[in-house]
């Protein structure tokens, strides 16, 4: 490698040292200069979203750097890289764990994170198509927003306290599959949620419990609501095998779409934070009352395990990215990603400038309903402003929207 | 460029301006040490990553673009390389060498990306009559649009006709001011390799800059 260095005595090493020095200091202006003209997106949501997402159907770019990474600190002599068991992959984590029970993709729940096919297959560079850019970027051309000093742009945060951190948890929303309509289900999206420290799973889904029956809007017509609003989440307990929720009170009549769909509710929402898959759940109230009426707060719940059960509690469309408030850039096209279970697995979408549609199209997820499959597709490049992004199904009867999510995002 | 932010210190340094002071990890004594206890690491991924994020994603993008010349697959590179720290979070956390993996997978996913620029070239070309093209931009039209200083120019086009090690090494010294020894894990060479990598790049850059000789 070093093949051509002649041997130098001190002297003379110490003199190159002073005359590449300035050299050195005109490369460390440069580099910096030049790097400071990038001001990266936003990506966390986008980076747990595809890390919790193991049935997605992407095409991952990038696995075999992923393995030579590995072999690269194998031969370093890692500790890690040497017991590196598959097991320890967060099997079942939020996305996994819903969709490994739905998804008729091949892909098993846990995969290993690096295997030889995956990398032989991954070996076709970054196609366009498959991108798994959330946001646009900053052309070159454009002036530097950030100077090159400017602290890190934190995540969307709220709630920050020296007693609690943010992370974004996946929450399970129940709302009408269209706006008007009496038909409840489940939207997944992720939030960032301030969570009490220490971390643990159980603090998680108490975050993501709070959330999810408290609704705070977003840009979904018809909105969300939860029959659970007055009955406050006190704790969750996870145990071996067993997820406990305690909630301040029952429900006194049958809530809209059901007592059982509410129950699933706060199922998929613990399961999903807790991450460690389907554990069964048990809510208890004060007194061991009724949890709603006909249900007892003994008994323990589960999310249905087979798609066709699974789609009369989920909604037929989600939407992963961009995800609500979200600021992207203007200028560029924007890359949107989500889950659907659609009637031939045909989805359509727009996008909305204060109520005008100024792009639109259509996509097909990887399956087709009554499984769920992954979607993504790209708009034109965003013009400024406040947007909205719709992506629906129509019905094959009549023509009329027959499932409905929504985004609101800003592009700047 | 405040030296240490990318050093492997394990747990992830906290951002300006002490947003993460809220961890639950202690901070790391030094910034030094290429190998900390496990247990010093948050065992949930979500909050690893989460303070990784917060600690290195801006530098690591901004790392991946001086080597691809490209904001978009430069991100991509990150976010995968996070993704995969996610995902094996339970083992990476167990060696320690965190950030020391998250450079390597960068530097890793960038050459990935560079093997396939061929491709991505001939694409960009095609489109790049459009005026909502994406910016995918390939490394000739990054620089003609975007370098306004002449020296700097000069700089950062030498630097990218240099040999890839080359480039890789003097990115990580001087732009993520890591150690030889920091630079070496993270590509897997030698100390000594690094040293004449280096040497050789800033000769080279030297010799096709007369007018960076001081008086």
């Amino acid at each position: 490698m070093n093949t051509d260095r002649t041997p130098l005595d001190p002297d003379e090493v110490a003199r190159r040292k002073a005359a590449l020095r300035d050299t050195e200091d005109r490369l460390r202006g440069a580099l910096s200069a030049d790097a400071a003209r990038v001001d990266p997106t936003d990506r966390l949501a986008g980076i747990l979203t595809e890390a919790h997402d193991e049935t997605s159907d992407r095409a991952r770019r990038w696995l075999p750097s992923a393995a030579a990474a590995a072999a690269a600190l194998l031969l370093a002599g890692t500790v890690w890289a040497v017991n590196r068991p598959s097991g320890t992959t967060p099997v079942g984590g939020p996305t996994g764990a819903s969709e490994s029970t739905v998804a008729t993709t091949p892909s098993s729940p846990s995969p290993s994170p690096s295997t030889p096919s995956a990398s032989s297959s991954a070996a076709t560079g970054r196609p366009s198509t498959t991108s798994v850019t959330v946001s646009p970027i900053v052309p070159p051309g454009v002036p530097p927003t950030v100077p090159p000093t400017a602290p890190p742009t934190a995540p969307p945060t709220s709630g920050s306290s020296p007693s609690s951190t943010t992370i974004a948890l996946p929450v399970y929303y129940l709302g009408p599959v269209v706006a008007g309509s009496q038909q409840l289900r489940l939207f997944r999206e992720f939030v960032p949620a301030g969570v009490q420290l220490p971390v643990t799973a159980g603090g998680k889904a108490l975050a993501a419990l709070r959330l999810a029956i408290a609704p705070t809007g977003g840009a979904r017509s018809g909105g969300y609501a939860s029959p659970w609003t007055s009955a406050d989440p006190t704790s969750v307990t996870v145990g071996d095998g067993l997820i406990t929720v305690a909630l301040s009170r029952g429900l006194r009549v049958t809530p809209d779409g059901g007592s059982d769909l509410a129950i699933q509710q706060i199922v998929w929402t613990v399961q999903a934070a807790v991450g460690k898959g389907a554990l069964p759940v048990r809510i208890t109230v004060p007194g061991d009352g009724e949890l709603a009426p006909g249900r007892s707060s003994t008994a323990t719940w589960n999310r249905p395990a087979t798609p066709l059960e699974v789609s009369s509690v989920l909604a037929p469309v989600w939407i992963d990215e961009p995800f609500n408030g979200e600021v992207v850039r203007a200028g560029q096209p924007l890359v949107v990603k989500g889950i659907a279970s659609t009637f031939e697995a045909s989805v359509e979408w727009q996008l909305l400038d204060r109520g005008a549609v100024v792009d639109e199209g259509f996509t097909t997820a990887t399956v087709g309903a009554p499984g769920r499959g992954a979607y993504t597709f790209e708009t034109k490049a965003l013009d400024a402003g406040p947007l909205v992004l719709r992506v629906f199904e129509s019905s094959a009867k009549d023509g009329s929207v027959a499932a409905e999510q929504r985004v609101s995002f800003t592009a700047r | 460029m405040p030296s240490g932010q990318l050093d492997d210190a394990g747990s992830p340094r906290r951002g300006p301006g002490g947003r993460d002071a809220v961890s639950p990890v202690p901070l790391a004594p030094s910034a030094a040490q290429l190998h900390l206890p496990s247990h010093d690491l948050p065992v949930d991924p979500d909050v690893a990553i989460g303070e990784l994020y917060r600690a290195h994603w801006h530098r690591l993008v901004r790392l991946a673009w001086l080597l691809l010349r490209d904001q978009l697959a430069a991100e991509d590179v990150v976010q995968d390389a996070f993704v995969a720290t996610h995902r094996r979070w339970g083992s990476i956390r167990e060696g320690g060498r965190v950030v020391g993996y998250l450079h390597t997978a960068v530097v890793n996913g960038c050459r990935s990306v560079q093997r396939h620029n061929v491709v991505v070239d001939r694409v960009n070309t095609a489109t790049a009559g459009a005026a909502d093209a994406p910016g995918r931009e390939s490394v000739s039209s990054a620089e003609a649009a975007a370098l306004h200083s002449t020296e700097q120019e000069a700089m950062m086009r030498v630097l990218a006709g240099l040999p890839q090690r080359q480039r890789e090494v003097l990115v990580l010294r001087y732009y993520a001011d890591l150690s030889e020894a920091q630079i070496a894990a993270a590509l897997d060479i030698s100390p000594g390799a690094v040293k004449s990598h280096a040497h050789r790049g800033l000769m080279a850059l030297r010799a096709t800059m007369p007018m960076t000789e001081q008086p």
